[in-house]
């Protein structure tokens, strides 16, 4: 699914960083876990294509990122790639339903009916004509996740997805992640600095 | 999602931050547009109501009041002059066609206007059904004139169009077709049934309004019982007391418009008055006022496209995130441009739609009191390249602010949603 080769990025009059090569396949999951300033949001940026690296490409499936225009890899990462941020941000003017659609690719059908399933599994059914503003923080959570799985990406990125969360609902937020990427058959890497979810991903990489 | 629905639930959601944008633009364009139409239409009326008159001859006063009350009849006369002398101009070898009037009485708020039957091809009118006056008491009726048809008979009221009392009576025999001049608000006579209701009511005889009749013959039948009124043929040769409001000219060549206003202004107790120079002078003291109108609606207009760059300047600081999200959606630089086009296009389209509805209702409202009366009432419901430069300057307008801030835009990336590296 994503197979990188070893990386090197260097900011311009900045710190430079060289990130090993590593490949990803359906269903499974990677945390990068490194301190503050150890580069990994970087290489998040670089894996995502928001920063070409001066060294080294990134295949998602067959594609090679560095032949992408910056056109072209806006729109491959509609089609491929999903993201979960550590602040849940919404388009604050639609609603929890409208939310949904407006994450869809033009390029796929909005699956209807499989949202509101979802929507009923994730406890989020009765929200659904309800602006985001007005969701519970672990609401926001569910649907961030709901919304990056529903398209079913090659690849989802979490960045420090679960950084302001307690013990408990950190544990729920990882299973419920690991669980739908599996079932959306998404890659999924998780980029943290929090100790706390190491035990529960099987390949890690720590800077 | 289609981005113009996202568009419009974005305006619908930030809608306070909108409002102001949004009435500088609607006062801007109904401002414009009022000024606009007033000035076009007024014009218009005007040249259209000159009907090639190039000389007006009245009692001695202001010029401006003599065309005022004998071509666009909206002011009182001057006075009245001699038929007798009036005539002597009206063979004056340089005029090619002349037309006396004669102010007569009202009809509710229509003025009767004794004259010659020439007025009719004088204003490229015809007859919609009837026929020209040719008796005492026959009136044509302008088309624009309510309450009365072919057959009817009416009373005229002496001098107050408000006044109650029955003055003289009148037959219709005619009704004009429109013409969008000033005679459609006429009623139409011959000179001498004009004379003839001014003469009875000198002599304390007062015509009464006639009873119900059965047609035109059996009207004139009863009111030549009644002596109140001759429903006999008009006769060509008045007394030599007669007088006129005012007489129409038409000259027979240029040289006459340097001549004659000097000749009759010097040699008789008359005033003439070249309609072309006295409108140009009303124009430009009306043009001075509006003008200033323009330039506040242009600066209101300015005022709109400075908020509307403000308010997208400080939107986009605080909407980057929502921005970066929709990057991270797939939404490419150019899209949330475009995107920002269509909530400022919808802004200014529903400003123009207000706008051109607010200064269309104003001019309907106030039409008669801006527009001197029935007779020059303004238009409200047509469409003129006007409209579209009133739509197409904010909306360049609107181009300007966004590409103002395209550069901001582009630079929205999804890396404004990660953690700091």
């Amino acid at each position: 699914m994503i197979q990188t080769d070893p990386l090197h990025f260097t900011y311009p009059q900045g710190p430079s960083f060289d990130f090993p090569a590593f490949s990803l396949e359906k269903g499974e999951s990677l945390l990068i876990l490194g301190a503050s300033g150890s580069g990994k949001s970087t290489w998040l940026q670089v894996l995502s294509g928001l920063r070409k690296a001066n060294r080294g490409d990134v295949h998602i499936g067959s594609t090679s990122l560095s032949s992408l225009t910056k056109q072209k890899m806006d729109a491959f990462r509609a089609e491929h790639i999903g993201f979960i941020f550590q602040e849940h941000h919404f388009v604050p003017s639609l609603s929890v339903w409208e939310n949904l659609i407006v994450a869809h690719p033009y390029s796929k059908k909005f699956p209807v009916e499989k949202a509101k399933q979802m929507l009923q599994d994730f406890g989020l059914e009765p929200l659904i004509h309800k602006k985001t503003q007005g969701l519970s923080q672990g609401e926001k959570q569910r649907l961030a996740i709901l919304r990056a799985v529903l398209p079913q990406p090659d690849l989802i990125f979490a960045d420090e997805p679960s950084s302001s969360l307690d013990d408990i609902n950190c544990k729920k937020l990882i299973n419920l992640l690991q669980e739908q990427c599996k079932e959306a058959g998404s890659a999924l890497i998780v980029v943290t600095h929090d100790q706390r979810i190491k035990d529960a991903f099987e390949r890690r990489i720590e800077r | 999602m289609n981005l113009v629905v996202l568009a419009l639930k974005n305006m619908r959601f930030r809608w306070m931050t909108q409002v102001l944008t949004l009435l500088l633009f609607t006062l801007a364009i109904s401002l414009l547009w009022v000024m606009h139409e007033v000035r076009v239409q007024s014009q218009n009326k005007l040249s259209k109501n000159l009907a090639d008159i190039d000389l007006v001859i009245g009692a001695k006063g202001s010029p401006l009041q003599i065309i005022l009350s004998s071509v666009y009849h909206i002011d009182a006369p001057t006075g009245n002059i001699s038929y007798a002398e009036a005539k002597r101009w009206m063979k004056h070898p340089m005029v090619s066609k002349s037309l006396p009037l004669a102010y007569g009485d009202f009809y509710r708020s229509y003025k009767i206007l004794g004259t010659d039957t020439s007025i009719i091809s004088w204003y490229d009118a015809s007859l919609a059904e009837g026929q020209p006056w040719m008796k005492l008491g026959e009136v044509v009726l302008g088309s624009g004139v309510q309450g009365l048809q072919v057959g009817d008979v009416f009373s005229g009221q002496h001098g107050d169009a408000e006044a109650e009392s029955g003055h003289g009576d009148y037959l219709v025999v005619g009704i004009l077709e429109p013409t969008g001049t000033v005679l459609d608000q006429l009623v139409l006579c011959g000179l001498e049934t004009v004379w003839n209701v001014h003469e009875h009511s000198e002599n304390g005889i007062s015509a009464p309004v006639p009873e119900l009749v059965e047609g035109p013959d059996e009207h004139f039948d009863k009111l030549s019982e009644r002596g109140t009124s001759n429903p006999e043929p008009i006769t060509p040769n008045p007394s030599p007391d007669r007088e006129i409001t005012a007489l129409l000219l038409r000259y027979k060549n240029p040289m006459a418009a340097i001549q004659l206003p000097r000749m009759i202004n010097e040699s008789s107790s008359l005033q003439a008055a070249a309609p072309a120079i006295e409108i140009n002078r009303l124009s430009f003291m009306l043009n001075a006022g509006s003008d200033t109108l323009k330039l506040v609606a242009y600066a209101l207009l300015l005022l709109a496209a400075f908020s509307m760059l403000v308010q997208v300047w400080m939107g986009l600081s605080q909407r980057k995130v929502e921005f970066a999200l929709l990057r991270s959606l797939g939404y490419s630089g150019g899209k949330l441009l475009r995107l920002l086009l269509w909530e400022l296009g919808a802004l200014v389209l529903m400003a123009f739609a207000l706008g051109e509805g607010l200064a269309r209702w104003f001019l309907f409202q106030f039409s008669s009191e801006l527009g001197y009366g029935q007779a020059y009432s303004f238009e409200v419901g047509h469409w003129s390249s006007f409209d579209v430069l009133l739509l197409a300057l904010p909306l360049a307008l609107v181009l300007i602010a966004a590409l103002v801030n395209a550069r901001r835009i582009y630079q929205i990336s999804i890396s404004d949603l990660l953690q700091n590296p």
